[in-house]
C-alpha cells in the first residue's frame, strides 16, 4: 500500500470494478444488487486487504470474497444452499452462432438463469476469462475436475437454454 | 477415451487458451486434427464459446460505479482507522460489523462420478495452494491486551526486528532473482512467440489505439499507456486478451510489412531485474524480442526476424 490508499484503490478499482460487476451480475441477475456486491467485495478489501501479502492473488482474492458474499447474503435472504447437481449425461445439442449473436449481455444472463447454481459460476467464470481453472477451482473452494466437469454440463445446460429460448 | 469424453474435455477449452505445449491438450488437438467430424464439432463449440463470451463481456457496470466504490472504500478505511486509534479503554465488547469474519462459502461437495479423468490426480484434488479470504477473515476474541497495536508490545517487536534481521540476511546471501526467474521469463518468451506465430484470432479489431485501450480496460487486462514513438507510430490491426500461469496478457497485432505483436503485462508478475526501461532484445527461435517497462508495465514487442529489423522502431 502506497502512503496515500486513495490512489491504490482508484487504480485497484480502475482494474477489477468492471470484470467483478459482470461476475456480481450474473449471479444476482439485478444491477443494483450487482453494485451492491462488488461495492461490498472491495469495502471487505479496504477493511482487510493489508493482509494480503501477495499482489498477484489480489484479482483471485476479490472473486473468492465476492462469491463468499454472494452466499453469504443469499443465505440470509432465502435460507438457500447451492445443491449438488443431477448429473445430466445428454450430449451438447448444436446452437447456431448466430442465434446467439443476436442477444445482448442481460439477455445472455438471463439465458445463464436456466442453469443451475453449480454449474452457472463455474461456466461465467470461464466465460469471464479473467480467471484460469486454477483460480476459478480456488473462488468456488471446489477441486479443479469438478470445474471442467460442471463446465462441460453446465454447457449443455446453456444450449438447451437458448434454444428453448 | 470415448467420442463423449474427448468431446467433454474439449468443451472446457477457452478459445484464446489452445496451448500446444500442455500435454493434454496436445494431444485432444491431435485427436481433432485426425478427425474430420470431430474438428468441425470442435471449431463450432469454440465459435459458440468465443460469440457467448462477447456478449458477458459487453456487459458494463453503471456509470460511476468505480467512484461509488472508491469512496466506500475510502470510508470504510477511515472509519477502520478512527476505531483502530481510540483508547482501550473505549472498546466495544462486540465487534464492529466490519470485523465479521468471512463466513464459509457453501461447501459443494464433489462427487467421484462427476470427476474427469484427468482431474483425479491427487494433485487436482488438494486443498487450494492459498484460501485468500480466510488470510485476511479470521476473527479474534474480544480481548483488551489484543487490541493493542503491535507495536507497543515489546514481544512483537523482537518477534518482527528478527524477522527483518532474518529477510534482510536472506536479501544478502540469495542476491538476485529467485531460480525461475530466468526460466518464467523464457517461458513467457516462448508462449508469446508461440502466439505471435499462430494465428490465434483478435477478441476485438480496430485501427485505433484508443479504442483498443478501451476494449483491454474494460476487460481488466493491462492497457498499454505511452509508447515509443516508432511504436506508437505502427497502424493498429486488433487486440485480444490471452492468459499466462492465470495471468492477463493484452495483445495488439500491428502492421509493419509483416505482423508486429505487443504484449503487455503487469510488471509486478516478473522479478524486478526484468523491469528496466531501456528496450532488452532477445531472439526465440525465428522471432525477435524487446521487452521494456513503463510505469506499471512490461511491454514485449515481437516481430518475425532478427532483433535487427525491430530495434528500427526505438
Amino acid at each position: 500500500m502506497s502512503e496515500n490508499p486513495d490512489i491504490d484503490f482508484r487504480q485497484l478499482v480502475a482494474d477489477y470494478y468492471q470484470p467483478l460487476f459482470r461476475f456480481a451480475y450474473s449471479l444476482c441477475k439485478n444491477e443494483d444488487e450487482a453494485c451492491d456486491l462488488t461495492q461490498q467485495t472491495f469495502v471487505v478489501y479496504a477493511e482487510k486487504g493489508d493482509s494480503l501479502r501477495d499482489a498477484s492473488k489480489v484479482k483471485s482474492w476479490l472473486f473468492t470474497t465476492l462469491y463468499r458474499e454472494f452466499l453469504r447474503i443469499r443465505r440470509r435472504g432465502a435460507n438457500m444452499s447451492v445443491q449438488e447437481p443431477e448429473i445430466i449425461e445428454s450430449e451438447a445439442p448444436m446452437v447456431d452462432p448466430g442465434l446467439v449473436d443476436k442477444l445482448d449481455g442481460k439477455s445472455a444472463v438471463a439465458a445463464l438463469e436456466n442453469i443451475e447454481e453449480a454449474y452457472r459460476a463455474p461456466l461465467v467464470l470461464f466465460y469471464l476469462k479473467d480467471l484460469s481453472y486454477k483460480e476459478i477451482a480456488e473462488t468456488l473452494d471446489i477441486p479443479i475436475g469438478t470445474v471442467m466437469s460442471r463446465l462441460s454440463r453446465g454447457k449443455v445446460q446453456l444450449k438447451k437454454a437458448l434454444l428453448n429460448s | 477415451m470415448d467420442l463423449n469424453k474427448i468431446k467433454e474435455r474439449l468443451a472446457t477449452i477457452r478459445p484464446d487458451c489452445l496451448d500446444p505445449d500442455d500435454p493434454e491438450m496436445a494431444e485432444l488437438l491431435a485427436l481433432v486434427e485426425e478427425d474430420l467430424e470431430l474438428a468441425e464439432w470442435f471449431a463450432q463449440e469454440q465459435v459458440f464459446d468465443r460469440v457467448f463470451a462477447q456478449k458477458l463481456e459487453s456487459i458494463e457496470a453503471p456509470e460511476g460505479l468505480d467512484d461509488r466504490i472508491v469512496n466506500a472504500m475510502t470510508e470504510a478505511k477511515a472509519k477502520q482507522t478512527a476505531e483502530a486509534a481510540e483508547p482501550v479503554e473505549e472498546t466495544v465488547t462486540e465487534a464492529p460489523a466490519t470485523e465479521e469474519p468471512l463466513e464459509e462459502p457453501e461447501k459443494v461437495v464433489s462427487i467421484e462420478s462427476e470427476e474427469l479423468e484427468a482431474a483425479e490426480a491427487p494433485a487436482a484434488q488438494s486443498e487450494p495452494e492459498e484460501a485468500p479470504a480466510d488470510d485476511v477473515g479470521t476473527a479474534v476474541p474480544f480481548c483488551p491486551e489484543q487490541r493493542r497495536p503491535w507495536w507497543q508490545n515489546p514481544s512483537l517487536v523482537s518477534v518482527a526486528a528478527a524477522i527483518v534481521l532474518l529477510v534482510a540476511v536472506g536479501m544478502i546471501m540469495f542476491d538476485g532473482p529467485p531460480a525461475s526467474a530466468n526460466s518464467d521469463i523464457d517461458s513467457f518468451h516462448n508462449h508469446i512467440g508461440t502466439h505471435h506465430n499462430s494465428s490465434a484470432p483478435l477478441d476485438h479489431q480496430s485501427e485505433s489505439l484508443d479504442e483498443l485501450r478501451e476494449f483491454l480496460a474494460s476487460r481488466g487486462a493491462p492497457s498499454p499507456r505511452d509508447l515509443p514513438a516508432g511504436v506508437d507510430a505502427l497502424p493498429e490491426v486488433g487486440c485480444a486478451v490471452i492468459q499466462w500461469q492465470g495471468q492477463q496478457v493484452s495483445v495488439i497485432k500491428m502492421r509493419n510489412g509483416d505482423h508486429v505483436s505487443l504484449y503487455v503485462v503487469r510488471k509486478a508478475i516478473f522479478p524486478s531485474d526484468y523491469h528496466a526501461s531501456d528496450p532488452v532484445p532477445a531472439n526465440v527461435g525465428t522471432v525477435s524480442i524487446v521487452r521494456w517497462s513503463n510505469d506499471d508495465l512490461l511491454y514485449f514487442l515481437v516481430r518475425s526476424g532478427s532483433v535487427g529489423d525491430i530495434e528500427t522502431l526505438f
